[in-house]
C-alpha cells in the first residue's frame, strides 16, 4: 500500500514538475506570419506582402526574435519593381533576411488570456543595418496561442536604402508596415 | 585648456576644422542660434554640463567641446580620449571629468590630461548613458545595466538579474535623500545604499508609473522627481510617499528631457513635437504651452534641454545648439501679430486681453494664457475703433473707456460690444483726450488737451459730466495727466502750471510749495511707498512725499531729463525715455538702466500700462514693447571670472602657482575672461594690482599689462560684472618680484663679509708676502750684511792700511812743512792756522829764509786729501828746487818757474791736462833790509792790514799749472806786487778753504768779504790772539757742517 501511495505521490510530483517546466519553457512560435508594407508616394502606391514571417516569443522573459526572407515579398506593381526591390534596394541576395529582436516593454503575461497593447522594443535589422525601434503592437492571448497585430512606419533612410532621384516621387521615404502573426506553443 | 593640448589642437583646428559661429540676436538678446559646423558637417550635441568656472562642456558625436560664451574648443583625436561619439559627461567632486562614449568606453580628464578609464576592459560595448557620484561613480549604460566604480577602485555590476528594472538605462538621478534613481526600459529603479549594501527597488507600471520607458529624470526643487517618458508624457514622483502626478491625454510623443526652470515651471523637450512649457502645481500638472518655432527657438531634432547657472536655456540638438536667455523685454510688431506700429495707448484688461490704441484705432489682442513673462505673440481678436486712440481705461464694470484725438471720449461695453460716445460738453468743446482715470468714488476723470478736466459719474445707462476748466478754478485747460490715488487725492499734470493738487474743491500748485518753477507735467504715478512721482519737461523726475519735492535729473542718476512717461510697480518707479528705461528703486535708492540696445524706437507720451505681473507695456512709434520690470534671475547672477593666462616677459606662466619672479621678470600681461552667457559682449571687468595700482580700473578689455614692476609683493584682484552691475567674487593672483641681488640685505652682509674677508685675505696675503719678502730680504740683507761685513772688514783693513798709509803720508807731509819755530825765528809775530779737511792736505805752506829774505807762501793744490797731498808734494818739491836750489827769490819768478815745473812734472809723469790740475798760490818775499814785501799770486791775493785797515792786493788771475806756451796765456808771466812795509803792517796769505766754508746760521758760504772783515777785525790784535780768533771763528762758523776744503791762513806782522 505504502509502495502504491509512494508511487502515486512520486508520479504526481513528476507531473507537477513537468507541468512547471512546460510552463517555464513555453515558447510561442510561428512560421507563417504576414507582413505587408505600403509605399505611398505622390506618383505611385506600391504594396507588397509576405507570409514567411517566422519567430519566437518567450512569454516569461518577454523577449522575442523574428525574421523574414526579403525575397519572399510578393505584390508590387510589376515584376520589374520586385526585381528592383530585391536587387537594387534591399540587395536580398547579399542580405537575404530582415530581423527584429528585442523585448516587450510592458509587464504582460501572454500565457494569460486577454488583449494586451504592448510596445516591442528591439533592434530592427533591414538591409544589414540595425536600428532601434519601438513598435506598438496589439496582442490577443488565448490558451497556448497569441495573435499579434502591429502597424508602424520605417524610414528607408534609417536602413541605408537610397532612392534614386529619378524615382523619388514614386517611392515614399517612409514605409508603412503591417504585421499579423499567429503564434502558438508547440 | 591643458597646455599639452593647446598646440596640437591649434594645428588640428587649422587643418581639419572650420567653425562657423552664427549668432542671431532677436528680441533684445533673447535667443541665439549657435551652429557649430565641424568640417562642413553638423555636430550632434548629446550631453552637457557646466563647470565651476562657468564654462559649458558638450559631449557630441564629434568629440568634446568647451564653450566660454565666445569661443569653442573641440577636443577630438587626442591621446587618452576614446575616439567615439560622446554620450555622457560628468564632473565629480574630485574634479575629474568623466566622459562616456557610444562604444561603451569611458575617458577621463583630470589636471588637463585625458586618459582612458582603467576599467574599460570590464565594460561591454553598451553606450554610456549617464554618470552620477554617490559613494563612488555610478555608470549607467544603455544595454548593460549599471556599474559602480567604488572607492576601492573596483567595478560592481548591477543588471536585470541583480534586480535592476532593465539593462537599458537612460539616466541616473540622485534625490535629496541620497537615493539614486535609474530610468530604464523597465521603469524606475531606486538604488539605495545601506552602508556597503546596495538595494534595488523597481517602480514600474505595476506601481503606478505611467510608462515603463523612462527617458529622463530630473530633481525638482520640491524634492520630487520629474520623469520624462516614452509615450506617456511627463509625471512627477514623490520619492517619500511614492505617489505620482501624471499628465493626462499626452499627445506630444516621446519626452526626451525635462528641466525645472523656475519653481513649478518646467520645460519639456519632445522627440518630434518641440519644446513645451509646463506648470506643475502641488496637486496636478497644469497647463502646457508650446514654444513654437516662431518664438525664436527651433526645437527640431532636440536631444536635451539644459539650464545653466544664469537660468539660460540650452537646446542640444542633433544638428546644432540653440541658446535662449531670459529676456528683459520683447517687441511686438506686425510679424508677431500687431496691426499697427504707432502705439499711443495700451491696457491689459481683467480677462487678460490686450487693448492697443494706435493711429489705426483700437485693437484687442489675446495674450497666451500660459506665459511667465514673455508671450510669444499677440492674436488679434477684435477691432473696436478705427480712429486715433490716445488713452484707454477699464472701469470696475468691465467697460473700456478710451479717448481719441479729435473724436472725443468713448465707452465700450465688452459684454454687449456696444460702443458709446460720451460728449464732454466742455466750455471749449474739446475732443482731444489725453488721460482717463477713476477716483475712489468710481467717477471717471478725463483730461483733455485744451478743455480742462471732465468728471463723469455713471448712473445706470447715463453719464453725468461735470467740467473743470480755468473758469472753475483749474489753472490751465491743457492737461496731460490725472492721478486719483487711494487717499482720494487728485493730482493733475498741466501744461505750464506744473503739478496741481485738487483738494476740497480747490486746485493748488504743488510746485509753489517748494518754490519750483512750474512747467509741463506729462505723467504722474504713485509709488508703493506713497510718494507722488511726476516728470516735468526738461527737468527730469520729481518725487513729492507730501512735504517736499526732490528732483532727479542727469546730475543725480537719471539718464534723460525728458521722460515721456512714468510707471510704478512695487518699489520701482520707471522713467521711460527715448534711450530706454531708468528704474529707480525706492528701497535701494538706486537707479538701474535698461537701454533699447538694438531697437531704434521712440516711446509715445504716456503710452504705457503696468499689468498685474509688473510687466510694463510701452507704446512706441514702431510697435509695442513688453518690459519685465522685476528682477530676472540671469541679471542677478554675476559672471564667473577667471584669469585665462599670464605672460611674464612674453612667456606663459601657470595661473595656479603663485610664484616669485626674479627682478628681471617684471613685465606682466594678464589675460582674463568671464562667463556670462546672456550678454557676454557686455561684461565689464574691474581689476587692481595691489602694490602697483592705487584704485580699481573698470574696463571692457580682457587684458592688462604691467611694465617694469618694482620688486615687492603683488596681488592681482579681478572682478567681472554683468550688465546689471552684479559683480563676481574676486579672483586673485599673488606673486612677488624679488629684489635685484644687489638690493638684498643678506647680499650686502655677504658682500661686506666677502669684502672684509677679501681685504683681510689681501692684507694677510700682503703681510705674508711682505713677511716672506722680509725674510728673503732679511736673508739677503743677512747675506749682504755678511758680505758687507766681510767687505767692510776688508775695507776696514784696507782703510786701516790706507789710513795708516795716509797717516804715514801725513807724517811725510808734515815733515816737509817748514817748522813753526823756523818761521817764528824769521817772523816772530806770525801765526799759521792750518786745518786739513782730511788726514793729508792739498794746502800747504812753504817758508824759506834766503839772504835775509824770508819767502813764505800759502799754496792750495787742486783737490784735497791724498790727491792734494800729492800735488802739495810736487809743489813743495818744485818750490824747494826753485828757491833752495836755484836761489830764486823773486816771487813772480818763483811762480813762473813753479808753473813750468808743475806742467813739466805733470806732463812728463802723468797724462793730465794742464787745465785741470795745478795750484793756487800766494807767495811773498819779505826783505827785512829793504823793508819791502814782494808779493806774487796765482789766483790768490795778499791782505795787508795797515793801521787797522785791511787792503787786498790781488794776485794774477792765472793758476799754477796753466800752459803759457799756447792759448790765451801764451807767454804770460806772473807779476810782483811790491809793498813798502811800515811798522806794524800785518800781512795775511790764505787759501780759499776758509772763505768757502759752509756754515753760519743760514748754512751759507762765509765768503771772502766776511773773511776780510774777520781779518780787519783782528788785525790789530796780537798774532797769537789772532790765531786763536781765526781758529775759533772757523769752528764757530762751521758748526755742524762738514769742512769742505783744507784751510790755511798765514798771518805775520812786520
Amino acid at each position: 500500500m505504502k509502495i502504491y501511495q509512494t508511487a502515486i505521490l512520486l508520479f504526481l510530483v513528476l507531473c507537477f514538475t513537468a507541468f512547471q517546466n512546460s510552463q517555464d519553457t513555453a515558447i510561442f512560435r510561428a512560421k507563417t506570419g504576414k507582413v505587408s508594407f505600403v509605399s505611398n508616394a505622390p506618383l505611385e502606391k506600391i504594396k507588397a506582402s509576405s507570409n514567411k514571417l517566422y519567430g519566437v516569443i518567450d512569454p516569461n522573459k518577454r523577449i522575442f526574435n523574428f525574421a523574414i526572407p526579403i525575397s519572399s515579398f510578393d505584390g508590387f506593381n510589376s515584376p520589374l519593381q520586385k526585381e528592383h526591390f530585391n536587387e537594387n534596394y534591399l540587395e536580398s541576395q547579399k542580405l537575404p533576411k530582415a530581423f527584429f529582436k528585442g523585448k516587450i516593454i510592458e509587464e504582460v503575461d501572454l500565457l494569460k488570456e486577454g488583449t494586451y497593447n504592448v510596445r516591442a522594443k528591439g533592434m530592427l535589422n533591414i538591409h544589414g543595418i540595425e536600428k532601434e525601434y519601438i513598435i506598438k503592437s496589439k496582442i490577443v492571448a488565448s490558451p497556448n496561442k497569441i495573435n499579434i497585430e502591429s502597424n508602424f512606419n520605417i524610414l528607408l533612410n534609417d536602413f541605408g536604402i537610397k532612392i534614386p532621384k529619378v524615382v523619388n516621387q514614386k517611392i515614399a521615404e517612409e514605409i508603412t508596415v503591417a504585421i499579423n502573426i499567429d503564434m502558438s506553443i508547440k | 585648456m591643458c597646455n599639452e593640448l593647446i598646440k596640437p589642437f591649434k594645428i588640428y583646428k587649422l587643418l581639419v576644422f572650420v567653425f562657423f559661429l552664427q549668432t542671431q540676436i532677436l528680441y533684445a538678446q533673447q535667443v541665439k542660434y549657435i551652429n557649430v559646423i565641424n568640417n562642413q558637417r553638423n555636430i550632434d550635441f548629446n550631453c552637457v554640463l557646466q563647470d565651476a568656472n562657468g564654462l559649458v562642456w558638450f559631449g557630441t558625436d564629434k568629440g568634446l567641446i568647451k564653450y566660454d560664451g565666445e569661443k569653442y574648443k573641440v577636443f577630438e583625436n587626442i591621446r587618452g580620449l576614446v575616439n567615439a561619439p560622446i554620450t555622457a559627461i560628468y564632473y565629480d567632486k574630485a574634479g575629474t571629468l568623466w566622459i562616456g562614449h557610444a562604444n561603451g568606453k569611458i575617458s577621463t580628464l583630470k589636471h588637463e590630461k585625458f586618459s582612458e578609464f582603467i576599467e574599460n576592459s570590464q565594460l561591454n560595448n553598451s553606450s554610456i548613458s549617464s554618470f552620477i557620484e554617490h559613494q563612488g561613480i555610478w555608470i549607467g549604460t544603455y544595454g548593460d545595466g549599471v556599474y559602480r566604480f567604488n572607492s576601492l577602485k573596483k567595478l560592481e555590476h548591477y543588471d536585470l538579474e541583480s534586480g535592476l528594472a532593465d539593462n537599458a538605462v537612460y539616466t541616473l538621478c540622485k534625490d535629496n535623500d541620497n537615493a539614486l534613481w535609474a530610468g530604464t526600459d523597465g521603469g524606475l529603479t531606486q538604488i539605495s545604499l545601506n552602508q556597503s549594501k546596495v538595494n534595488l527597488n523597481v517602480i514600474s507600471m505595476k506601481k503606478g508609473l505611467p510608462d515603463n520607458i523612462v527617458r529622463n529624470i530630473s530633481l525638482a526643487k520640491n524634492g520630487e522627481l520629474l520623469i520624462a517618458m516614452q509615450d506617456s508624457g511627463i509625471c512627477s514622483f514623490n520619492t517619500i510617499n511614492h505617489t505620482f502626478k501624471k499628465s493626462k491625454n499626452w499627445k506630444y510623443g516621446t519626452v526626451k528631457s525635462i528641466i525645472e526652470f523656475e519653481p513649478q515651471v518646467f520645460y519639456i523637450a519632445t522627440e518630434k513635437n518641440g519644446v513645451f512649457k509646463c506648470i506643475i502645481s502641488n496637486t496636478k500638472l497644469g497647463a502646457i504651452s508650446k514654444l513654437s518655432y516662431t518664438d525664436g527657438v527651433d526645437t527640431r531634432g532636440l536631444n536635451l534641454l539644459f539650464k545653466d547657472r544664469e537660468s539660460n536655456l540650452w537646446f542640444l540638438k542633433k544638428n546644432g545648439l540653440t541658446f535662449m536667455s531670459q529676456s528683459r523685454w520683447k517687441m511686438f510688431q506686425s510679424h508677431n501679430g500687431l496691426k499697427a506700429d504707432t502705439i499711443l495707448s495700451v491696457l491689459v484688461d481683467k480677462k487678460n486681453n490686450c487693448w492697443v490704441g494706435s493711429n489705426k484705432g483700437l485693437q484687442v489682442y489675446s495674450i497666451p494664457s500660459v506665459y511667465d513673462n514673455m508671450p510669444a505673440s499677440l492674436t488679434l481678436i477684435d477691432q473696436v475703433f478705427d480712429k486715433e486712440v490716445t488713452c484707454i481705461y477699464e472701469d470696475i464694470f468691465g467697460n473700456i473707456w478710451f479717448g481719441t484725438y479729435g473724436f472725443g471720449l468713448y465707452k465700450y461695453n465688452t459684454k454687449t460690444k456696444k460702443l458709446k460716445s460720451i460728449p464732454l460738453k466742455t466750455a471749449f468743446e474739446n475732443d482731444n483726450i489725453s488721460c482717463i482715470t477713476v477716483d475712489k468714488q468710481n467717477k471717471i476723470w478725463v483730461a483733455t488737451l485744451g478743455g480742462g478736466i471732465s468728471v463723469i459719474e455713471q448712473t445706470n445707462e447715463s453719464e453725468i459730466v461735470k467740467n473743470y476748466s480755468a473758469n472753475e478754478g483749474l489753472l490751465v485747460n491743457y492737461i496731460y495727466s490725472i492721478l486719483c490715488d487711494s487717499e482720494n487725492l487728485r493730482w493733475v499734470g498741466t501744461d505750464g502750471s506744473g503739478l496741481v493738487e485738487y483738494t476740497a474743491g480747490i486746485f493748488i500748485k504743488v510746485n509753489e510749495k517748494s518754490h519750483i518753477d512750474a512747467k509741463s507735467v506729462y505723467s504722474i504715478v504713485k509709488s508703493y511707498a506713497g510718494n507722488v512721482w511726476f516728470n516735468m519737461s526738461e527737468n527730469g523726475l520729481y518725487r513729492y512725499d507730501g512735504k517736499q519735492i526732490i528732483n532727479f535729473n542727469t546730475q543725480n542718476g537719471l539718464r534723460d531729463n525728458n521722460p515721456l512717461s512714468l510707471a510704478a510697480y512695487k518699489e520701482q518707479v520707471l522713467a521711460i525715455h527715448n534711450s530706454g528705461i531708468d528704474v529707480y528703486n525706492e528701497k535701494s535708492k538706486q537707479f538701474s538702466y535698461y537701454s533699447f540696445n538694438d531697437i531704434d524706437v521712440e516711446p509715445n507720451l504716456n503710452a504705457n500700462f503696468t499689468d498685474k505681473k509688473g510687466n510694463i507695456w510701452i507704446g512706441t512709434n514702431k510697435g509695442l514693447i513688453l518690459f519685465r520690470s522685476g528682477e530676472i534671475v540671469s541679471d542677478s547672477i554675476a559672471p564667473v571670472v577667471s584669469i585665462s593666462s599670464i605672460l611674464v616677459q612674453n612667456k606663459l606662466v601657470s595661473t595656479k602657482e603663485q610664484p616669485s619672479f626674479s627682478a628681471s621678470n617684471n613685465n606682466f600681461v594678464f589675460n582674463f575672461k568671464a562667463v556670462w552667457f546672456r550678454i557676454s559682449e557686455k561684461i565689464k571687468y574691474k581689476y587692481k594690482l595691489e602694490g602697483a595700482d592705487k584704485k580699481f580700473v573698470i574696463t571692457e578689455n580682457k587684458a592688462v599689462s604691467y611694465v617694469g614692476l618694482q620688486p615687492g609683493n603683488y596681488t592681482f584682484y579681478l572682478y567681472a560684472a554683468n550688465t546689471e552691475g552684479y559683480w563676481s567674487k574676486p579672483v586673485t593672483y599673488n606673486f612677488s618680484i624679488q629684489k635685484p641681488i644687489w638690493q638684498l640685505w643678506w647680499v650686502w652682509i655677504f658682500g661686506f663679509i666677502i669684502l672684509y674677508i677679501s681685504i683681510y685675505a689681501a692684507i694677510r696675503y700682503r703681510v705674508n708676502l711682505l713677511k716672506r719678502e722680509k725674510k728673503i730680504l732679511e736673508h739677503k740683507v743677512q747675506l749682504r750684511t755678511q758680505e758687507i761685513v766681510n767687505q767692510s772688514k776688508i775695507i776696514e783693513a784696507k782703510n786701516k792700511d790706507i789710513t795708516d798709509s795716509i797717516e804715514y803720508a801725513k807724517k811725510i807731509q808734515d815733515s816737509i812743512l817748514p817748522s813753526i819755530e823756523s818761521i817764528k825765528n824769521s817772523l816772530p809775530e806770525s801765526f799759521i792756522f792750518y786745518q786739513q779737511k782730511d788726514i793729508v792736505s792739498g794746502d800747504f805752506y812753504w817758508f824759506a829764509n834766503k839772504q835775509n829774505v824770508s819767502i813764505i807762501a800759502a799754496v792750495d793744490c787742486t783737490g784735497h786729501g791724498v790727491p792734494g797731498a800729492f800735488m802739495s808734494l810736487i809743489g813743495n818739491n818744485i818750490l824747494n828746487q826753485i828757491i833752495n836750489e836755484n836761489n830764486i827769490t823773486d816771487p813772480a819768478n818763483i811762480l813762473n818757474n813753479l808753473n813750468d815745473g808743475v806742467i813739466k812734472a805733470l806732463h812728463t809723469n802723468r797724462n793730465y791736462t794742464a787745465a785741470k790740475d795745478g795750484m793756487d798760490i800766494g807767495i811773498c818775499a819779505i826783505d827785512n833790509n829793504k823793508k819791502q814785501v814782494v808779493f806774487a799770486g796765482a789766483m790768490r791775493p795778499i791782505y795787508v792790514c795797515r793801521d787797522g785797515k785791511l787792503d787786498e792786493i790781488a794776485g794774477d788771475k792765472v793758476a799754477i799749472g796753466t800752459d803759457f806756451t799756447d792759448g790765451i796765456y801764451k807767454n804770460f808771466k806772473f807779476n810782483n806786487k811790491v809793498i813798502e812795509v811800515q811798522q806794524g803792517d800785518v800781512f795775511y796769505l790764505s787759501t780759499d778753504g776758509y772763505a768757502d766754508q759752509f756754515g753760519g746760521e743760514k748754512g751759507k758760504k762765509m765768503m771772502k768779504k766776511n773773511f776780510k772783515n774777520l781779518l780787519q777785525h783782528i788785525c790789530l790784535k796780537k798774532l797769537n790772539e789772532q790765531e786763536k780768533v781765526v781758529a775759533e771763528s772757523f769752528i764757530e762758523w762751521k758748526g755742524n757742517f762738514e769742512q769742505v776744503d783744507d784751510v790755511l791762513v798765514i798771518g805775520f806782522r812786520l
